[in-house]
Parts: structure tokens; C-alpha cells; sequence
């Protein structure tokens, strides 16, 4: 479904992806781990089109969409959660989850979507006519990925979406992720803690300094020796 | 009926034309972040428009055909100006700043453009409903109380429009996170154009009574410019409740003044005003940025 290919891309001088390619299949949820800083994000935003690569390839069920501007993804159903959220402080829980169905796409579904991300994140529904800002930290993350949701999107591409988050609220973060892909979308997701999202993954990328060191499934990397001791400390 | 009461209810007829004239400058405001200097001129641009329009190909026809003819043509003219001038500024530095200079300069354009085609004699539009009326012991003009409800029917339309519609909602997200905005697949640069196209129909709306209420002058969009600039700035960041209060405080006190002091202590006792509630709130009266 996706595939990245020798991408390379830069802020400003400072060189972030060297050589990265990975692959996508469809109905597949993916997790790419590694440390802080080492170009996850960067990564996830550079096939979202929040960031141009230098050269390099990225297309999406076929098509080139190197260079393709965000709005022009999401109507393809490319759709980035942001680890930061970028919600609409100013607005209403409600608000910002009808505006996640803008696309052309999701629009005549907005109903639909609607009642399916209540029913993922019921808390949501008590919060309805709340401000954005005014939620707790679980609770934004979780708006954020329903409003992710409401586009009706084929493949997401979620930054993060444990970060800052308690233990037991990162669990059911990851349970819910999984839930939305066996529900038929595809996901590539970035973190930072191994330990917890692994048993989610049907295949699993390790990035350092910029690079793809590791590729393969939860098993195949616990036996990995430099992986054991880079990731997980032992 | 007491000379408080008249001067109230003058205070209230006065705060509505604001109303008319300020809300086009908030929503450019409140969603783009540009204060546009060249408001007061697209009013009166609207206005010499209208008049234009209603002494020559409209002649003879009913005057409130102006409110179906201007405003649209205006519209365009505000995404014009949006994609002609402002667009290639946008997401270079100092923008805030360029866009001052280049709406004051197209104000200037605007003003003397209408100087070199029209002179500098003064025009007007005839008032749409010239009947004196008397509504609960305060006589006042047809034309009046049209203003008082148009301003009335804006602000709720305005209201319903940027909490109930996609395209409203849409308005609102772009100024609170960009980034946000984009990731949901909303074009800003649209957006930003739409705005500039419904802030120019909305002024369009105040030309039309301007015109029937004041002689029209090139150089006139400036006090009207003036008074929608302390209008928003006390209203806090785009705040349509806060450009509804902010006109009736101010209409009020201009009526006050004028009773009281006279017309050429008007604009002294709106500084004072102004400074008192700005010191006391930095915002304005509804900001939040």
C-alpha cells in the first residue's frame, strides 16, 4: 500500500533520513520505534507532506506521491496524527471532530464516523461540547486520533500517540489503534518505547541517527543481539 | 420621552452602523491575523458603486436591488485583493507588518482612484425608507431602523454561519492551529481568499447605507476606517460578541458626547474610552490571543 523508498531529507543543513525505505502492505499495522531525535517523526511527516524529502520516493496503491502537498493526501485518504495533536483549542470537542470529515471523501460519512469514534472513545461523548483545550492529556490524545479517524481514511500515520500519556491509558491507546486497524485500516505508527506497542505490530522498523537498522516482527527482534541492547537494555 | 432615553436610543442606532462597518474588518482579523487598512475604502469603493449603479444602469429601479448587486461584485473584489497583494506576502517574515503597509497603500490607490474618476464633489444614494416612524415614543427614520435591523440580521447570521457550516467552522480552525487546519485537509489559502471575499461583501453592505446617511467623499473611507480600527482592537482578536458591544459602548458615548460636549469632542472621549478599557484589558473586551 505504501512504499518509501531511498528517501532523504534535510532542516536545512542538518541532515535527518539517510536512505530510508520501508514498506506498507495493506491492512497492516506497522511500528516504527527508536530513540528521541533520531528522525521518526520526520520521517512519518515526510510521507504525509509536511515535509519535502531531497530525493527519494514515496508512492501510495501505486501512485508517485513524493512532493504532494497534505491536502492532496488526505483526499487520498494519507491521513497524519499529529504527536503534538494540533487541535482547534478555541473549539468544540464536537467541532474539531466534524471538521476531522472536511475531505471530500469523508463528508457524506460524517454520521457514520461520528458514532464510531464515540463508540471507541466513549469519554468523548461527556465532553462533546467542551473546549478543545480544557481536556486532559489522555483526553486530547484521544480527540485527536478520533478526529483523525472522522477522514475516513484508508491509511494513518500516527506520531507518537503514547507520549505524555499514564501507563494504563498508553495501553488502551495501543488496544484501540489495533482495534481501528482490524477494523480495516492500515497503520504505520512512530514510537519511542518498544516494550508496550510491540505486541501490536505485525512488523516492526527500527530507526537510528536516521536509518532503518532493523526490520522484522516482534519475535525476530527480541532475538536480535545489538537490538536487545540498544532498544531494550539488556 | 426624556432626552436620556432619545440619546440611548440614538447611541443604539449609531453602535448598529458600526456594527455594519466593523464586522467585515473583524473577520479579516480574526482569521487572517491582517489588520486591513483599506477597509474604510472598500466601503467607500462600495459606496461610489452604488451610487454609480443606482444613478445610471439601476436608475429607476428600487433601491434595495443594491444589497443583491453590490455585494457579490464586491466579494470578488475582496479575493482579488486577498491573491493579488496579500497572498505572495504571506509566510514571509515580518508579515503582520507588510500586510499594514500594503493595505494603507491600497487605500491610497482606492481613495484616489475614486478622486481622478469621480471628483472630489460629494455624492449620495437616497435613504430606502425616507418615512419618519415613531416606535415607543422615539421618533426616528425608516432608514434607521433598517440599519438597526440589517446590523441585527449580520451579526446572527454571522454568527449561525461560523458555528453551524463547514466553510465557518473552517474559519475558525485555520486561526487556531495552521497545522491543524492542513491536516485535515482544509486549504487555508482558500479560506484566507473566502474571507477576504466575505469581509469586502460585508462592506459593500455598509457603502450602501454610508451612502444614504453621509455625503460621499474620496478621502472618506479614513474616519470610517478609524472608528471600525478602535471598534476591533476593543472587541479582542475577531470577536463578533465583542464588535457588538464594543459599537453600542461606543455609539452610546458618541450620543452622550454630542449632547453633552458637542461633535468635536467625539473622537477625544473614544481615545479616553479606548485607553481606559484597553489598560484595563490588553485583549479587548473578548480576546483571547
Amino acid at each position: 500500500m505504501l512504499s518509501v523508498d531511498k528517501i532523504n531529507s534535510f532542516y536545512g543543513e542538518f541532515r535527518v533520513l539517510y536512505d530510508v525505505s520501508l514498506q506498507v502492505n495493506d491492512g497492516e499495522l506497522v511500528v516504527v520505534f527508536g530513540p528521541n531525535g533520531h528522525g521518526k517523526s520526520t520521517l512519518l511527516k515526510t510521507i504525509c507532506g509536511l515535509h519535502h524529502p531531497v530525493s527519494g520516493s514515496i508512492s501510495f496503491d501505486g501512485k508517485e506521491i513524493t512532493g504532494l502537498p497534505t491536502l492532496k493526501l488526505v483526499e487520498m485518504g494519507v491521513v497524519y496524527i499529529a504527536e503534538d495533536r494540533h487541535l482547534f483549542p478555541q473549539m468544540t470537542v464536537l467541532e474539531n471532530l466534524k471538521l476531522g470529515a472536511y475531505n471530500t471523501n469523508a463528508r457524506s460519512k460524517e454520521a457514520e464516523s461520528l458514532d464510531y469514534v464515540l463508540k471507541l472513545f466513549p469519554r468523548l461523548t461527556e465532553r462533546m461540547d467542551k473546549q478543545a483545550q480544557t481536556l486532559s492529556g489522555g483526553e486530547a490524545r484521544m480527540l485527536a486520533i478520533g478526529r483523525g479517524l472522522m477522514s475516513n481514511a484508508k491509511f494513518l500515520a500516527i506520531d507518537e500517540p503514547s507520549l505524555g500519556l499514564a501507563p494504563n491509558l498508553r495501553a488502551e491507546v495501543f488496544k484501540t489503534i489495533s482495534d481501528i486497524n482490524k477494523a480495516g485500516i492500515t497503520v504505520l505508527m512512530v514510537e519511542q518505547d518498544i516494550t508496550e506497542a510491540s505486541e501490536y505490530a505485525d512488523r516492526i522498523y527500527l530507526v537510528e541517527d536516521g536509518r532503518i537498522v532493523f526490520e522484522g516482527t516482534e519475535e525476530e527482534v527480541s532475538k536480535n543481539e545489538h537490538v536487545r541492547e540498544v532498544f531494550l537494555g539488556i | 420621552m426624556g432626552a436620556i432615553a432619545e440619546t440611548l436610543f440614538g447611541g443604539i442606532t449609531i453602535g448598529s452602523a458600526y456594527i455594519i462597518v466593523a464586522l467585515g474588518l473583524a473577520i479579516v482579523y480574526g482569521v487572517s491575523d491582517v489588520m486591513n487598512f483599506s477597509h474604510g475604502s472598500l466601503i467607500m469603493l462600495s459606496a461610489y458603486v452604488a451610487w454609480f449603479l443606482s444613478s445610471t444602469v439601476l436608475a429607476g429601479l428600487p433601491l434595495p436591488i443594491l444589497f443583491i448587486i453590490v455585494p457579490p461584485i464586491m466579494f470578488g473584489v475582496g479575493m482579488l485583493i486577498e491573491r493579488g497583494i496579500l497572498r505572495p506576502l504571506r509566510r514571509q517574515p515580518n508579515w503582520a507588518t507588510t500586510a499594514i503597509v500594503v493595505t494603507l497603500g491600497f487605500a491610497l490607490v482606492i481613495n484616489n482612484s475614486l478622486l481622478v474618476i469621480f471628483g472630489p464633489l460629494g455624492r449620495y444614494i437616497p435613504p430606502m425608507l425616507e418615512q419618519v416612524v415613531t416606535i415607543g415614543g422615539f421618533t426616528t427614520t425608516g432608514n434607521r431602523i433598517l440599519i438597526m435591523g440589517v446590523a441585527a440580521a449580520l451579526v446572527v447570521g454571522l454568527v449561525f454561519f461560523l458555528k453551524k457550516t463547514r466553510l465557518g467552522l473552517s474559519m475558525r480552525a485555520v486561526p487556531q492551529d495552521i497545522v491543524g487546519a492542513n491536516i485535515v485537509g482544509i486549504p487555508s489559502d482558500r479560506i484566507f481568499n473566502i474571507t477576504f471575499g466575505l469581509s469586502a461583501a460585508l462592506a459593500a453592505i455598509g457603502g450602501i447605507f454610508m451612502g444614504s446617511i453621509y455625503l460621499l467623499a474620496p478621502e472618506g473611507g479614513w474616519t470610517l476606517f478609524i472608528r471600525a480600527f478602535v471598534i476591533v482592537l476593543l472587541a479582542g482578536a475577531g470577536s463578533i460578541t465583542g464588535v457588538v458591544v464594543a459599537s453600542f459602548i461606543l455609539g452610546i458615548l458618541e450620543s452622550i458626547v454630542q449632547w453633552q460636549f458637542g461633535s468635536l469632542w467625539i473622537m477625544p472621549f473614544w481615545f479616553v474610552a479606548f485607553l481606559t478599557i484597553m489598560s484595563v484589558r490588553p485583549r479587548g473586551l473578548f480576546g483571547i490571543r
